[in-house]
């Protein structure tokens, strides 16, 4: 604890004090940025980073630490990094949410309530780039540092170092996104459109670098996945050997190391921008703004794959444990998983159809994206063939795992109308793709990720969790879940408006609707922490592996 | 589907993990330099239909600079070359050659970023920079510059990281242990210092000669 406490001290100090001495020679924004990279460094080196580079330098193997200090501090063990990564992104998710709260409490009636139009899209946008980061790093860095290097049989990731360096750059990137509440806030959502994006409060330039930092930290992590996945499995473990939630990963690596670093050379533009006055996106200047949305969703396209190619992973590797039978069409799924990724490049600009982009890349760009959905069909069928005539056991984890197949189905199928042409032009920017995206990422990914934390629960803690409280949580969670987000596809084909705080009056009750049954999501949300805290404090001891699974993660 | 697997730790140290790491890793930087790239010579080749009127990118003759740049070019491959030798007398436990050539590419290094600079200062001095009175009687420009200190400055940061990079293997080579895991490291240095290179002679012919 003492680490963390002393590298939260150093990141408030040094870049306070960095920022505030060198605003007086430089222009503000400068002054923040070098503050904000100097308070990070000392973070890093607060919370124990410092000796983990001189080992690196030395070629010293790190010492392992015990007991419960090591959540708190730099540490290289993957296990112990997976579960920072884990209650991290809980803590993010909670906060995100208590965001959805506030949306829901100012749209509970028409007219503004309490917040303003630009303060309503501050918070907005923190809601939307906190889910965003808690979907890029939950089960990639959660479930998968904890799970994958044992899975193919080595003692730890590639790169331990790298590794806990990917971890930690994130605790300051988050507190620099929460600060930008008191310092103007961003009103862009999550995407950070310019010109919107290059003028305006402080708030924007703490966004921009915090998606940055994120953006560093995700690159670090897939490269480490594709190394490890790559040269470290055990002895015969051959590709086609690999359990389904490593190719996953392995799948979700490439994605992030090949585009990660394009939407980096958009935010760097802004933040040039910015900072020092260059004029990409300053069409007066001979900038161009749609340039950055093509930069922005060369990136945020795959990403969605990002998040979702290791939900498919958990779901396919779930399955045939409470089913009772190997993974059907497992070499097909695999090789969709690829397909997926090749596919995922080539479809960006279906965010662009209303953009004012050339009109004849419109076409091509549907096809591409509509193609998607044969690997993900592929995906289904494997989902589908494993259940046919298996023995299900509807524990917890195979509940949420047969919701996401419920849920991400309705995600899929809504896609097919933000990427068809015609039907875009009419649902762009509404809530239509509001309830679309969510039903994938929310009812997708996160439905995925609840699945596998019950799932590993008995692995990562050593206890069992509470049956009850877990099926509790899963019914209260999908019924609710379906019950906000299913409206709000019909409030966007009524014209709802993603962006504005405010609705027409006929819209009233069902906004209202949505407000009272969203609760039921804020209480199975607690019906899972309080089942966490409590199993991992009192809970029974598992057995070794008590869902008889055959992946090598279980052998005691 | 995998229940045959044995568990046997691997055997780490006869494959060069760290190699294909640094790869990734220049793969990725490899997008974020496209990213900037593409970018340049897409709004470039688009400048035809640039609404200003006036022309958007430097008119022929403008070789600001070019002088200056074909200098640096001969310095920074040169350095790629003392890298290379860097290199090779580390394997063969040359200590001497070793510190010597990685002495001399630092300091190629740094010589690259002194042009630089001198080229800068003189670029600013003339209002070759972005939203200068210069610039703004001719807002064409302003779109070049922008992307000329965009891109340079951030090779001349990872030319800083290669040289920062560098000085940490000089210093621990001079204790004159030179271990296949510290030729290795060096081996991936030159790796990343031959990437920061072959940037600049993409940078190059696109800032100066077109
Ligand atoms: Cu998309």
């Amino acid at each position: 604890m003492t680490n963390l406490i002393r590298g939260l001290v150093s990141f408030g100090v040094a870049s306070l004090a960095v920022a505030f001495l060198l605003a007086r020679a430089l222009p503000r924004e400068a002054a923040a940025s070098l503050g904000y990279l100097v308070g990070l460094f000392a973070f890093l080196i607060g919370v124990g980073g410092l000796a983990a580079f001189q080992h690196w330098l030395k070629d010293k193997e790190e010492e392992q630490v015990h007991g419960w200090q090591r959540y708190f501090r730099f540490t290289t063990d993957h296990k112990v990094i997976g579960v920072q990564y884990l209650v991290t992104s809980l803590v993010v998710f909670v906060l995100a949410g208590v965001m959805a709260l506030v949306i829901r409490v100012e749209l509970a009636k028409p007219g503004l309530q309490f917040l303003s139009y630009d303060t309503y899209n501050t918070v907005m946008g923190i809601h939307g780039i906190g889910m965003i980061v808690v979907a890029l790093i939950a089960i990639i860095g959660g479930l998968g540092n904890f799970s994958v290097p044992l899975m193919i049989g080595t003692k730890d990731m590639a790169f331990p170092r790298l590794n806990a360096l990917s971890f930690w750059i994130l605790p300051p990137a988050v507190l620099l996104l929460l600060s930008s509440l008191v310092t103007g806030g961003f009103d862009f959502g999550w995407t950070a459109y310019p010109p919107l994006s290059v003028r305006g409060p402080l708030g924007k330039l703490f966004f921009v670098l915090a998606f940055i930092s994120v953006g560093f930290s995700s690159i670090f992590g897939g490269v480490n996945f594709v190394a490890t996945i790559s040269q470290l499995r055990a002895k015969g473990m051959s590709l086609f050997k690999m359990p389904i939630f490593v190719w996953s990963i392995l799948a979700a690596g490439i994605i992030i190391v090949l585009a990660t670093s394009v939407v980096a050379s958009a935010l760097l533009m802004i933040l040039f921008d910015r900072v020092l006055g260059t004029t990409f996106f300053d069409p007066s200047q001979g900038g161009n703004v749609l340039l950055y949305q093509h930069l922005f969703w060369f990136y945020s396209h795959p990403a969605v794959y990002i998040m979702i190619l290791p939900a498919f992973g958990v779901i396919l590797e779930l399955l045939p444990v409470y089913a009772r039978k190997p993974l059907f069409a497992y070499r097909l799924a695999a090789l969709s998983f690829v397909a997926i990724v090749v596919l995922s490049f080539v479809v960006w600009a279906h965010h662009l159809f209303t953009s004012g982009m050339w009109d004849a890349l419109s076409i091509p760009f549907m096809v591409t994206t509509e193609l998607i959905s044969v690997p993900t069909g592929v995906v289904f069928l494997s989902a589908l063939g494993t259940l046919w005539l298996g023995k299900l056991q509807l524990k917890t984890p195979m509940l949420f795992a047969l919701g996401f197949l419920v849920n991400f189905l309705i995600g899929g199928l809504t896609g097919i109308f933000n990427a068809d042409v015609p039907t875009d032009l009419h649902l762009q920017d509404t809530w239509f793709v509001v309830a679309h995206f969510h039903f994938t990422i929310m009812g997708g990914a996160i439905f995925a990720w609840f699945a596998g934390i019950y799932h590993w629960f008995p692995k990562i803690t050593g206890k069992m969790y509470n049956e009850t409280l877990g099926k509790i949580h899963f019914w209260l969670l999908l019924i609710g879940f379906n019950a906000t987000f299913i409206p709000m596809f019909w409030l966007g084909t009524r014209g709802m408006r993603r962006r504005v705080a405010d609705f027409p009056p006929d819209l009233a009750s069902v906004q209202l609707w949505i407000s009272l049954v969203g609760l039921m999501v804020v209480l199975a949300v607690a019906v899972f922490l309080f089942n966490m805290i409590r199993s991992w404090v009192k809970g029974e001891s598992a057995p070794s592996n008590p869902w008889e699974a055959r992946t090598l993660e279980w052998n005691p | 589907m995998n229940g045959a697997v044995s568990v046997e730790k691997n055997p780490w140290d006869t494959r060069d993990t760290g190699k294909l790491g640094i790869w990734l890793f220049l793969l990725s930087e490899a997008m974020l330099f496209g990213g900037f790239l593409s970018s340049y010579v897409m709004l470039r080749l688009g400048s035809s239909v640039c609404a200003l009127g006036a022309p958007a990118w430097p008119q022929a003759g403008y070789t600001g600079g070019l002088l200056l740049a074909t200098l640096n070019t001969l310095v920074i491959i040169t350095s790629s070359f003392t890298m290379v030798n860097a290199l090779t007398s580390a394997k063969q436990s040359n200590v001497r050659g070793f510190s010597l050539n990685l002495l001399a590419t630092i300091l190629l290094g740094c010589l690259f970023l002194g042009i630089k600079a001198f080229e800068y200062t003189a670029k600013v001095q003339h209002g070759y920079f972005p939203r200068s009175a210069f610039i703004a009687a001719n807002p064409g420009l302003g779109i070049f510059v922008s992307f000329y200190f965009g891109l340079t400055g951030l090779h001349a940061l990872h030319v800083l990281a290669g040289i920062l990079w560098n000085g940490f293997l000089y210093q621990t080579g001079q204790a004159g242990d030179l271990t296949d895991a510290f030729v290795r490291k060096v081996e991936n240095a030159g790796l990343y210092w031959h990437f920061v290179d072959i940037v600049w002679v993409f940078l190059f012919p696109l800032f100066y000669l077109v």
